[in-house]
């Protein structure tokens, strides 16, 4: 079916492989993320943190360059400790509050637009079921928010491992798939309800909106229900919280909440399932109406 | 050598929505090139097209295509499908042409070919010089056009067309007539056009299927329909002597034709095997009598739909 030829002809080229289909639907949805300049200064701006620690971390291990900014390094390493609290709180926390904003502003637009011009239909008469769809734009949030969590957190362990050395490594090395495992239970817990939200109200500001709504929501009945009751059972509907007694019991350190651990993981495993249980029941060809 | 399979098997399918039996007991093999599914409203078309594209799961039997079950095969299936939706169905804010190389990709095309075929449908179906324009500024007819090149980017050997004329003004819709004929007559692809419009389907479709309250009302071939009914004629004549009208109705009788008279100037033949129109009219001259008009006479696919439905407690 060349261009001047206008006949109809089949295509019996080389096909890719079925399983990795759903990378299309990614790869498409990070292109349209970042067509946007004002989303690309923003996540640019994501990686300024991640810098401004790692030129501490530099300067902790460069008495040269100290000297020349008139620091003494003993002050900056009394200052700057570089270990688990500093990848925890002061590295992780940080960054993922910008992964909120970040799974804000881009997860509605991946799934509400498909589905208020109906596009499903399309999507699913091809070799290509629900699931490949919901992990096609899964996966345009786990780049966009590895980019700026987990992934600057490696880099950073990778270089301070190589200046603290093997006494260093051996005795933080859990930081590390810490950093993973934090980053990827906040994706889900995130980004699942985000999409949900977003599959459900088909319209991108009103879909933030009620994301928005929803954490805030949770946030003043948890603390109402913490101060009321003095119980730790309102930390179960507050995000944050929630994310917070995570971190404490992936990382091994002491957290700020009192919650149990298994509590924590339980409404997070909850809040991930039902989200996916909601978007899934929205991402289909028709709505059957019984 | 094996005989290919039908190209839509349908064995028992029925699909049910709570209490509502949407499809019943559907069964029937149809290997046209182009098959189109008539109904009035609420026939069950829609439902059985995306039941066929593995939307709706059967509540009861099964159907195949190209003899791979739809529930257990569902996904080499659609490989093999194109599909256009009846309704407006797109990507927001992206060009034709990039919502066209997706679709293209998604069905397993890799990226160079995609885009390559993507420009090719776009000319094939007359909206290349639009192909760089965002898809919400297409007009309902160019939607229209757009969606039949999402459906034939990729190839398919199966295309299903549910309402492909909806909205579109005459002009248009005789492009999109035919954009589907030619299709078909490719033989590159089989198409299952679904319509409530019979002179769509009557236009574009060898073997029709008339859904009617989710069952098959009837079943017609058209492509023999049209040469059976092509044996019978209608001839109006002027005879110029006296005789001349019984002497060639006798002479085509002669030929084995059977022979009707509606009145003196007017008869019906029914042609035997063998016998053309050409001997027909050199029995005419033979007899000195002059043809003023010959017709064949169609059963016309409205015919066949109204007889169908009222068939079916004669009610439409």
């Amino acid at each position: 079916m060349a261009v001047y030829d206008h006949g109809y002809k089949g295509y019996d080229g080389p096909l890719m492989p079925a399983r990795s289909r759903f990378l299309v639907i990614s790869r498409y949805g990070l292109r349209d993320v970042f067509a946007s300049r004002l989303f690309l200064a923003f996540f640019a701006f994501c990686f300024a943190w991640p810098l401004v620690l790692l030129g501490a971390m530099y300067l902790r291990y460069n008495a040269e360059a100290l000297a020349l900014i008139n620091l003494d390094s003993a002050d900056l390493l009394e200052f700057v400790q570089v270990n688990t609290w500093f990848f925890q709180n002061l590295f992780l926390r940080a960054q993922l509050y910008l992964a909120f904003i970040v799974v804000l502003v881009v997860g509605p637009s991946l799934v509400s637009a498909d589905l208020r011009n109906r596009a499903m239909p399309l999507y699913l008469s091809r070799p290509l079921t629900r699931t490949d769809y919901v992990l096609g734009k899964l996966v345009v949030l786990g780049v966009l928010v590895s980019a700026i969590t987990w992934a600057p957190g490696l880099l950073l362990f990778a270089i301070q491992a190589s200046l603290g050395g093997r006494e260093w490594l051996l005795e933080h090395w859990r930081v590390a798939p810490s950093m993973v495992v934090v980053s990827v239970v906040w994706l889900l817990c995130m980004s699942l309800p985000m999409l949900a939200i977003a599959a459900w109200v088909k319209w991108k500001p009103w879909a933030r909106i009620v994301f928005m709504g929803a954490i805030l929501t949770g946030t003043a009945f948890g603390s109402f229900y913490k101060e009321f009751y003095d119980s730790w059972l309102g930390s179960l509907v507050v995000a944050f919280d929630v994310t917070d007694a995570l971190s404490a019991s992936v990382f091994g350190t002491q957290g700020t909440v009192q919650m149990p651990e298994a509590a924590a993981w339980l409404a997070a495993a909850a809040l991930a399932s039902l989200s996916a249980a909601l978007l899934y029941r929205r991402v289909r060809a028709f709505e059957v109406v019984k | 050598m094996s005989e290919a399979p039908p190209v839509i098997d349908l064995d028992g399918l029925g699909v049910r929505f709570g209490r509502h039996q949407v499809l019943d007991d559907l069964r029937g093999a149809f290997s046209g090139r182009a098959i189109g599914l008539l109904g009035p409203n609420g026939a069950g078309k829609t439902t059985l097209l995306n039941t066929l594209l593995g939307f709706y799961r059967p509540t009861a039997g099964t159907a195949r295509l190209f003899g791979m079950d739809i529930t257990a095969q569902g996904r080499e299936l659609r490989r093999q499908v194109g599909y256009m939706p009846e309704r407006d169905a797109f990507i927001a804010g992206i060009s034709g042409v990039r919502f066209v190389r997706l679709m293209a990709e998604v069905s397993g095309l890799p990226p160079e070919a995609a885009l390559e075929r993507a420009h090719e449908v776009f000319f094939y179906v007359g909206l290349g010089e639009a192909r760089y324009r965002n898809v919400e500024t297409y007009s309902l007819g160019m939607k229209q056009l757009l969606k039949l090149a999402q459906a034939i980017a990729h190839g398919p050997s199966l295309l299903f067309l549910d309402e492909p004329t909806n909205g579109l003004d005459p002009p248009a819709r005789l492009r999109m007539l035919r954009l589907i004929r030619e299709i078909r007559d490719s033989g590159k692809a089989r198409i299952v056009v679904s319509s409530h419009l019979l002179r769509d389907v009557e236009e574009c479709c060898e073997e029709v299927l008339v859904l009617n309250r989710g069952r098959i009302a009837t079943y017609c071939n058209l492509a023999e329909e049209r040469r059976a009914n092509r044996r019978f004629l209608e001839l109006d004549l002027a005879a110029e002597r006296e005789g001349a009208g019984s002497g060639f109705r006798a002479a085509i009788e002669g030929l084995g034709c059977e022979v009707a008279v509606v009145n003196r100037r007017r008869i019906k033949a029914v042609l035997p095997p063998g016998v053309e129109v050409r001997h027909i009219y050199a029995s005419a001259i033979q007899q000195d009598v002059t043809i003023r008009r010959l017709d064949y006479k169609r059963t016309s696919l409205e015919d066949i739909f109204l007889q169908a439905m009222e068939g079916d407690d004669g009610r439409l």
